[in-house]
């Protein structure tokens, strides 16, 4: 298998064969909290997706450089998210300055990114997978680009859903989670396509 | 003292913080395949959210207000990674059942979200009777959902074989689609159960 | 002047919160740190004497983490009899599954066949191709060599609608046979 037979390998099985949101049960909340509109949802995609690649790579490198030499692998879980939290609020102290207008679309956002567990976690599978950069980067990025999609097709239905007439014993939250039921069995049937 | 029952009700019932402020979803789906795996999570949740309320409970006066993010995230990070340590070595099973449920504990919304609403600006006890309602209600989602997991989708409870051998279990449950099903069985039976007493005002009143 | 004190000051507590954690984890790292290790150790230790149960010293072969295909190698050990005599070769090892990556220890004969294989730790579908780690399953590659075809549905029965699971142990088991016999022919001279 050649390098980039390899790396579109881990892209493709991040998207779709092993989904973050319908699959590995990641990112939960946003998705149910972040798809109330197609703007929200795209909004906090490309958001997660810009800090999603960045802070793999700088936990990637804070890994090899810093806790591996020193033999603090164990501190990882508490490492990775303070190196998240850093470039998180860092980089909402520099959108406010230079480019306020991005700050306006996107800067809510960014507090709740902090939290949001796709990317610790995709952090954290980059080292137990013991992937080097770039497949850090693709595997970053493909995850990324599997949450967009989760919480793009999620919103799009919920945006129909105000037109039809549901149970109320279903309304709100559980019509919501029946319907990613039914996602989940579809990108299910997208498991194997990268091995 | 009625207080504190109050605070720690709070917790399991109005602001169940699965079932009703939506948050700790990722945890309680994925670790329910079996009530073993539910209970243990719980266990370690518990474990990082009474730590962390307590200690933020009690240094709260020393924190500024500015800097209070970094610490909560040190603080629960810190917890998270001791439990992380003793599952690794007196726990290795459970351990590798919940596998990167564990270190994505410190990110659970539950632990910030009640550090900051809560523990930061109430007093210790209080804080402890939170954090206990609150993992509590944790916990009786999580385990529900297990118990319905399991038990439809691999025909045992706890390891025990419930239906008989010749029982085909539907494998659905144990996979991503039963959890979302699960789950949203238990927020439509709840919204039910709350909803009830408000219909019953509404009749009540001349409209 | 205020603005700098008060900075110092924050950044004194953080550093002081810090600290404590700091003594607090690596307290609970030390003491616990050999227990890790041990578990770590317990499923390769209770793999190697069910594989091998007349084996008294497994010794490490010095060999670094090898990519063989899509598997990869991790240790290799030599196992031995009282009598210093080479019973065969034990390989620990990991291959992409379903679910993620399946760890499995692989015993070879000295005449390069199969001795037995145990699966260790795999994220497989529960019930489905989490089966790949039941005996049940593993027996039939007792004996192969690698003269036999390791074609799954042909002469491999893979875990019923567990294909893929099915495969990827299957392949990892046959890439490190192939990699085992021929590497330990150099290593034990």
């Amino acid at each position: 298998m050649s390098e980039l037979q390899s790396l579109m390998n881990i892209f493709i099985s991040a998207a779709f064969a092993q989904n973050f949101v319908f699959i590995r049960y990641i990112a939960l909340c946003s998705f149910v909290g972040m798809t109330t509109s197609m703007e929200n949802a795209i909004g906090m995609g490309g958001a997660v997706t810009f800090v999603t690649v960045m802070a793999s790579i700088l936990s990637y490198v804070v890994y090899q450089f810093i806790l591996v030499p020193l033999h603090l692998e164990y501190l990882q879980a508490i490492v990775f998210i303070l190196t998240i939290a850093v470039f998180v609020q860092l980089v909402e102290i520099y959108l406010k300055k230079a480019v306020p207008s991005l700050y306006k679309a996107m800067g809510i956002y960014l507090p709740l990114i902090a939290t949001n567990c796709m990317i610790l976690a995709v952090a954290l599978l980059n080292v137990t997978e013991n992937y080097n950069l770039l497949e850090a980067t693709v595997f970053s990025f493909g995850a990324s680009i599997g949450y967009v999609l989760a919480l793009v097709v999620l919103a799009g239905i919920r945006e129909r859903l105000r037109y039809v007439k549901i149970p109320s014993i279903l309304k709100g939250y559980p019509i919501i989670f029946f319907i990613a039921a039914f996602i989940a069995v579809a990108f299910m049937g997208l498991q194997g396509i990268a091995r | 003292m009625r207080n504190l029952i109050n605070i720690f009700k709070n917790g399991i019932i109005k602001e169940n913080p699965v079932l009703i402020i939506m948050i700790g979803l990722c945890s309680v789906l994925a670790v329910s395949t079996s009530v073993v795996n539910a209970l243990g999570m719980t266990l370690a949740f518990s474990f990082v959210l009474i730590g962390s309320e307590l200690t933020i409970s009690i240094i709260r006066k020393f924190v500024p207000k500015t800097i209070r993010i970094p610490i909560f995230i040190v603080v629960i990070g810190s917890f998270t990674t001791i439990m992380s340590l003793f599952l690794q070595a007196y726990l290795p099973d459970l351990n590798k059942s919940l596998g990167i449920f564990v270190p994505l504990v410190v990110v659970n919304c539950i632990i910030i979200g009640r550090v900051e609403a809560f523990s930061y600006r109430r007093g210790v006890i209080e804080s402890l009777f939170d954090a206990l309602g609150m993992s509590v209600g944790y916990g009786i989602v999580i385990v529900s959902i297990g118990f319905i997991r399991e038990l439809l989708g691999n025909g045992t409870i706890l390891g025990y074989q419930v239906f008989g051998p010749n029982y085909n279990p539907a494998l659905f449950f144990i996979l991503p689609p039963g959890a979302f099903i699960a789950i949203g069985i238990e927020i439509a039976i709840l919204n039910r159960f709350l909803s009830k007493p408000k219909k019953v005002k509404e009749d009540g009143q001349d409209k | 002047m205020k603005n700098s004190k008060e900075i110092v000051r924050l950044g004194l507590i953080l550093g002081l919160i810090c600290l404590i954690a700091g003594f607090a984890l690596s307290a609970t790292y030390s003491i616990t740190k050999d227990k890790i290790t041990e578990q770590q150790r317990k499923a390769l230790v209770q793999a190697q004497k069910e594989i091998f149960p007349d084996a008294t010293e497994f010794k490490k072969i010095e060999i670094a983490e090898t990519k063989v295909g899509s598997a990869t190698l991790k240790e290799l050990y030599e196992c031995l009899s009282e009598n210093e005599n080479i019973l065969g070769y034990i390989a620990t090892a990991s291959t992409p599954g379903y679910g993620g990556n399946i760890i499995f220890v692989l015993g070879v004969n000295s005449d390069f066949s199969v001795k037995g294989v145990k699966v260790t730790e795999q994220t497989e579908t529960p019930g489905l191709g989490a089966n790949i780690a039941k005996s049940q399953f593993l027996e039939q590659f007792n004996g192969k060599t690698l003269n036999d075809e390791f074609v799954v549905k042909k002469d491999v029965k893979p875990v019923t609608s567990a294909t893929i699971s099915s495969r990827s142990i299957t392949n990892g088991i046959k890439e490190i046979l192939n990699f085992t016999s021929k590497n330990v022919k150099e290593a034990s001279k």
